[in-house]
This record gives C-alpha cells, structure tokens and sequence, in this order.
C-alpha cells in the first residue's frame, strides 16, 4: 500500500483541484476568497484526516466529502437535511417550450433555449437550488461525480443521490426557464406563451 | 407504461440506472408514442448541454496550488 505522503497527497490532489475549486466556489455562492477559504480549510483537514482514506479507493469521492463536511461545519449545517416540497412537473421545460411554439431550424429546440443562457447562469441556477437538491446537482454537473461517488461525497444512499438529481433538475429546469425568459427568448422567436 | 409514468422514469433512463427490463418498458413506450419520443430526445439533449455547459470550470486563482500544497506539514 501507498504510503500517504506530501507528494503523494498532492499527486492525488493537483489533477481534481479546478473541479473540486468549482464546487466550492458554487456552495460559497460564487465568492472567490471564500471558495479559496473553504478549499485550504478543506485540505488541512483532509490532509490530517489522510489515515481515513484507504489507498487504491476513489480519493476524488473522499476529498468531496471532506470538503462537503468542511462546509457544513462552517455554515452551521447538518448533513441531513429536511425535504422540502417538490411540486414540480416532470418534463416542464419541453411543455413550456412546446407551448410557446419554439422550434429548432437547423439546431435541436433544448439549443434555442440554452443559448440564451451564460455558462455562468447555469451554474448558477444550480447553486440556487435548495440545499438539499443543490450539493448532488452540482457534483452530478460541475464535478462530473457518478451516483456512487455522490453517494459516498455526501453520505448518503444510492436512492437518496437518485431522488435529489431527479428533483433537482426538474427544478433546474424550471429556472432556467425563468433565465430565458428574462434573456428574452419568446421575442427572438417571435412565440407567446397564452 | 403510460406517458406520465414515463415523464417519471426519464431521468432513471437516462442516467442508465434501471434494470434490463425497466429499459424494455421504457424504450418500447419511447418506440410506439411519438409525444414521448421528443420528450426523450429533448430530455437527453438538455441533460448533454448543461453537462457541456458546466465542464468548462471557472480558472484557479493565481498562485492558490502553492498557497494550497504549503499548508501541507508533516
């Protein structure tokens, strides 16, 4: 077995950093000083906790979750979270889109509408998510995490990582719609919604 | 399966969490219902371009890797 030295540490590091920076940035709503903050906090505790992590497993899952519970610690959070209520409509970005009559000419319609939208929008209407749904979307989209990492990243069960992503992005649609909307995508199109 | 329950399960298929025969379900519900086939396709494609979207991750602040590995002691 590897022994967890300096180098070794930093080997394992180095490659996820600008993902796992990502991610901070987004759970510290977009404040760089704080991200930064968050990450050095994150790696001193990683880096004095290194006798949990067993070497071979999947250090990337293990980092996040450190991190995760570095930001619970500072927001004063428990990790499990209450549910809040989720009434939104499976498939409400396609309805609200068929109904304004969006088509795509040379472009899949989902195009049309994402191209109103920054890179920057999107990653922020998934850090606007409620809390419980925001942590797996963002290490489903930003950190590219399997269900099982995120599973392991925030000690939760499978069924649990799958619910929050299935919820999440039903209301992720929802606001990027709002998002389009206020970029003016029905007057581009010349649609209205009735 | 009926529409709504394939609004449903969407997110499963396309994350490819289902079993061999919840696959069969879906995708033989997908083949015979045309409002459900754009569902699908619109589905995939708005999951790909976010997952697009968000790859590209925000640059690291200048010098933070070694502000970062120096608070490494033994």
């Amino acid at each position: 077995m590897e022994p967890m030295t300096k180098e070794f540490f930093e080997g394992l590091l180095r490659p996820i950093l600008p993902v796992v920076f990502a991610y901070a940035r987004r759970l510290t709503r977009g404040v760089v000083a704080d991200a930064e903050d968050l990450l050095q906090e994150a790696t001193i505790s990683a880096w004095k906790g290194r006798h949990t992590f067993s070497s071979g497993t999947n250090f990337k899952a293990w980092f996040f979750k450190v991190l995760t519970h570095e930001h619970y610690r500072r927001v004063g959070k428990k990790a499990v979270e209450t549910r809040s209520l989720d009434d939104s409509p499976d498939a409400f970005l396609f309805e609200q889109v068929k109904k304004a009559g969006i088509t795509g000419h040379e472009t899949s319609p989902a195009r049309v509408v994402l191209d109103q939208i920054e890179n920057d929008q999107i990653r922020e209407a998934i850090s606007n998510l409620p809390d419980e749904f925001r942590e797996a979307s963002l290490l489903y989209f930003i950190a590219e995490m399997s269900y099982e990492e995120i599973s392991e990243a925030l000690d939760v069960p499978i069924g649990t990582v799958r619910s929050r992503l299935h919820r999440g992005r039903k209301l992720l649609q929802q606001a990027l719609w709002d998002i389009a909307l206020q970029r003016g995508i029905l007057k581009q199109n010349g649609a209205s919604l009735s | 399966m009926n529409c709504a329950q394939l609004a449903a399960a969407l997110s499963d298929f396309l994350d490819r969490r289902l079993t061999e025969e919840e696959i069969a379900v879906v995708q033989g519900h997908i083949d015979e219902c045309p409002h459900c086939a754009d569902l699908f396709r619109w589905e995939e494609s708005v999951l790909t371009l976010v997952k697009e979207r968000c790859r590209d991750t925000d640059p690291l602040p200048d010098g933070i890797e070694s502000r970062i590995f120096g608070l490494l002691t033994d």
